[in-house]
């Protein structure tokens, strides 16, 4: 075990410091598709992202699936092909890297991935699973590599006898430790955690970031965990980096933004985390629907259509809190509507009868609007979306109520708003002196 | 006597569903699992009972057991399952299917795999009310439609034509509810119905059970290996270990006064209840098999206060409310107020008395 340790001391002479930058990642952007003449527009995985991470440190990177935070993660080492802005590791552009400089970068960041089960080769040994990362990169002679997998099979917790076992005769918590040890292999620098402990029993769990948290201490390891569980974030982080569509929204100290979230969304998302002890009383934000498709993002904020403390237009301020809420949900639903691609039939019934095609959108209003009054000076606001609506046109109703009833969130994205003395910074228009913030914009949080 | 042996089983008439004394075991040429192994309980109306454990613990099979969804080669080899004061032990095949949908109905924590993906969603629903309500056409259609904005989902009218495919998967998992509830049953049974979703959607799927829940007047089991959930949902929790329920309290108790020492291991392993950057406390060792009948405690050999009766004597469920709530855990080390070997010779005296009631 010492051997181990003074090989990393050795090899880290020369190295960066802990404290200092060891990856620095600036507007980056991963897009799928939307190359070709004829193609759609891309999916904007991730859409223009800079933070940095420093040596020694772990970042957590948080978000709803399907936010892009795996997709930033593979980014990082080169599993995914940046379309544009560049990853600087240790001062060099990985993303310029190609051929044999790129797998020898390689050596140095690892990857840890969510489930065990299928991410170990089934017809491979334990000791042939991690020692295959040695012989793809030649390392010393063949000897030396089965030498370093009993060595590492120790610091992960296993026993020399598993080295000739296969997976299946291991428990998800000890294939987890495969899937560690192997990213140990090569003695790296850098580790992407991607939901490691998500497929595991909360007892097991805890083992397994203990562990991680042991390996950091002892090889000045530095970490990106990419987890939607927030506790498991809140325990082990540093920093944590808020994700939402492709964007960072918030990124700061772990403590100051699990104790004062500064962006809607970090908020919502917090307070949706149920609390293990049932006395508690939790406000909880309940977020509206699901975030919209990736391959259509709104054009302002990417958070504006669940918002709940989104900026509203002068007039209509002082709104009834439920007739807003019922005229957002409107607007998405029309949104939703522009997006869904019609079959020929429906859009034969639809010439024919030149109606809309699915015949009653007044029972949409009337489901939207039935629990509240709508007000004179809104009606026929919503009045002139629904016939657009009974044209067929979709679109010049999102428009229309997008014009009417949208705002500053709905037409431009943030500027990055500094929060704190420590340099947490934020994305939001409520940061701006001419509104309220966030947290003071909705009742719901004046109890808590 | 503050803490008194637990009375044997009353009657409770309002119950909805009655548990008593469930074994579920699994036959296989390699060996013999006693995947639920004598579990007790009851669910009122209008009540959420939480079940929680760690994978291997029993949770799902005893939902089978309730739904009669248990195949070869398991079987309920003992015990009663009364719904609504009838017995649903001994079944055959078509009695289950007129309460299973019908009058007890479950959801499951992957909602893309309980959804057929070539019919679209309103004729999944509308199959639900044909079986059950004899709804057809129009008006099916028109029922379907209502559940899906019962359940929270805008735009019901078009979204009753899509495929699964197209819905996000909270929205697979409402449509999955709205489905369930399609023959208004009395009695919701809920696998892991949030373990695949995220926090948000999750905190909203909730929020509808409950609401549900309040609205319909109906009995929800909640399975989850998430202390969290369980927490915010439940009145009453029932922790399994291995088969068996090792603890049952009211939620308010156990979280504050946890008894059984597995159910305190399994509270201080969690994140959300250690200090932010504290080691997590961890249990050594895993869930067991179990292979045969009890004759010990199943979590000794984990258990940081095991002595050596643990290994020779089965606990039996202790009265160890001090509020005189109906608080019960099996564990040797209980009732706290008497010397600890009469304790061990009153559990010895009871789990032969019940190993002599379950040979007559």
């Amino acid at each position: 075990m010492s051997q181990a340790s003074s090989m990393y001391q050795d090899q880290e002479e020369s190295e960066t410091q802990v404290g200092e930058t060891l990856v620095e990642v600036d507007n980056l952007k991963t897009y799928y598709g939307g190359q070709g003449i004829f193609a759609g527009p891309p999916v904007k995985a991730v859409d223009g992202v800079s933070f940095d991470i420093k040596k020694g440190e772990t970042l957590g990177l948080v978000g709803e699936s399907g936010c892009g935070k795996t997709t930033l993660g593979r980014t990082l080492i080169q599993l995914e092909n940046a379309r544009g802005g560049s990853v600087n590791f240790k001062g060099t552009d990985i993303t310029e890297l190609s051929g044999k400089e790129l797998k020898d970068w390689r050596k140095n960041v690892q990857m840890v991935f969510q489930d065990p089960e299928s991410s170990l080769n089934e017809r491979m040994t334990v000791g042939e699973i991690i020692k295959e990362p040695l012989d793809v990169h030649d390392w010393k002679e063949p000897r030396d590599r089965r030498a370093r997998v009993r060595e590492i099979l120790d610091i992960v917790g296993l026993h020399p006898e598993h080295y000739y076992r296969y997976p299946h005769q291991f428990s998800g918590g000890q294939k987890q430790r495969v899937g560690v040890a192997r990213a140990l292999a090569l003695e790296p620098e850098f580790i992407i955690l991607d939901e490691p402990v998500s497929a595991l029993d909360a007892s097991v769990q805890a083992k397994i970031l203990n562990l991680l948290d042991d390996l950091q201490d002892r090889f000045g390891l530095t970490y990106l965990l990419i987890a939607h569980d927030l506790s498991v974030v809140e325990q082990i982080t540093d920093r944590v980096a808020v994700m939402y569509l492709g964007h960072i929204l918030e990124i700061g100290k772990t403590d100051e933004l699990f104790d004062d979230p500064a962006n809607p969304y970090t908020l919502s998302l917090l307070s949706a985390i149920p609390e293990p002890d049932p006395t508690i009383e939790k406000r909880r934000i309940t977020l509206r629907g699901t975030p919209p498709n990736p391959r259509d993002p709104p054009e302002g904020c990417p958070f504006t259509t669940r918002c709940p403390m989104k900026v509203r237009p002068e007039q209509y301020r002082d709104m009834d809190d439920d007739l807003w809420e019922a005229i957002e949900v409107f607007r998405e639903v029309v949104r939703e509507r522009t997006r869904v691609e019609r079959s020929l039939t429906s859009r034969v019934k639809g010439a024919i009868r030149g109606t809309d095609p699915y015949g009653d959108v007044d029972e949409i209003v009337e489901d939207t609007f039935g629990h509240v009054e709508i007000p004179p000076e809104v009606q026929p606001h919503i009045g002139e979306a629904v016939e657009h609506v009974k044209n067929g046109d979709e679109e010049s109703a999102a428009e229309y109520l997008k014009d009417e009833f949208g705002s500053i969130c709905d037409r431009e994205r943030s500027e990055k708003y500094r929060v704190s003395d420590t340099g947490r910074t934020s994305r939001c228009h409520r940061h701006a002196a001419e509104y309220e913030e966030p947290r003071e914009s909705v009742e719901i949080y004046e109890t808590t | 006597m503050s803490q008194s042996f637990a009375a044997e089983a009353e009657t409770d008439e309002d119950a909805l569903l009655q548990v008593e004394n469930l074994q579920t075991v699994f036959f296989t040429d390699k060996e013999t699992i006693r995947a639920v192994d004598g579990v007790s309980f009851d669910i009122k109306r209008g009540e959420t009972v939480g079940i929680v454990g760690e994978s291997g613990s029993g949770k799902s099979v005893t939902a089978r057991s309730i739904m009669g969804l248990i195949d070869s080669p398991g079987r309920i080899v003992e015990g009663s399952i009364k719904y609504k004061g009838d017995e649903l032990v001994g079944n055959s095949e078509k009695q289950w299917r007129q309460y299973r949908g019908g009058e007890i109905a479950m959801i499951f924590q992957d909602p893309l795999s309980s959804l057929n993906p070539v019919y679209t969603v309103g004729n999944q629903i509308k199959e639900a009310l044909r079986l059950h309500q004899g709804l057809r056409g129009a008006e099916a259609t028109q029922e379907a439609i209502e559940l899906l904005e019962a359940v929270g989902i805008p735009d019901a009218p078009r979204r009753v034509k899509e495929f699964p495919h197209e819905f996000s998967g909270g929205m697979r998992q409402r449509a999955v509810i709205a489905t369930a509830l399609a023959c208004e049953p009395d009695l919701l049974i809920a696998d892991e119905p949030t373990t695949a979703l995220d926090v948000t959607i999750q905190a909203q799927i909730l929020d509808l059970l409950m609401e549900l829940k309040d609205e319909r007047d109906i009995g929800i089991m909640f399975i989850t290996h998430d202390m969290g959930v369980i927490a915010e949902v439940a009145d009453r929790v029932n922790v399994m270990y291995a088969g068996e329920i090792v603890e049952q309290a009211p939620v308010e108790n156990l979280y504050q006064n946890p008894m059984h020492p597995y159910t305190q291991g399994l509270l201080r392993s969690i994140p959300g209840r250690t200090e932010r950057g504290e080691k997590l406390a961890t249990m050594e060792g895993e869930v067991p098999t179990a292979n045969a009948p009890a004759t010990d405690c199943r979590f000794a050999p984990r258990c940081p206060e095991a002595f050596e009766g643990c290994s020779e004597v089965h606990p039996v469920p202790v009265q160890v409310s001090k509020d005189g709530s109906d608080h019960t855990a099996s564990c040797l080390l209980y009732p706290e107020d008497v010397p600890r070997d009469e304790a061990v010779e009153m559990h010895r005296s009871r789990s032969t008395a019940t190993e002599e009631v379950v040979e007559e």
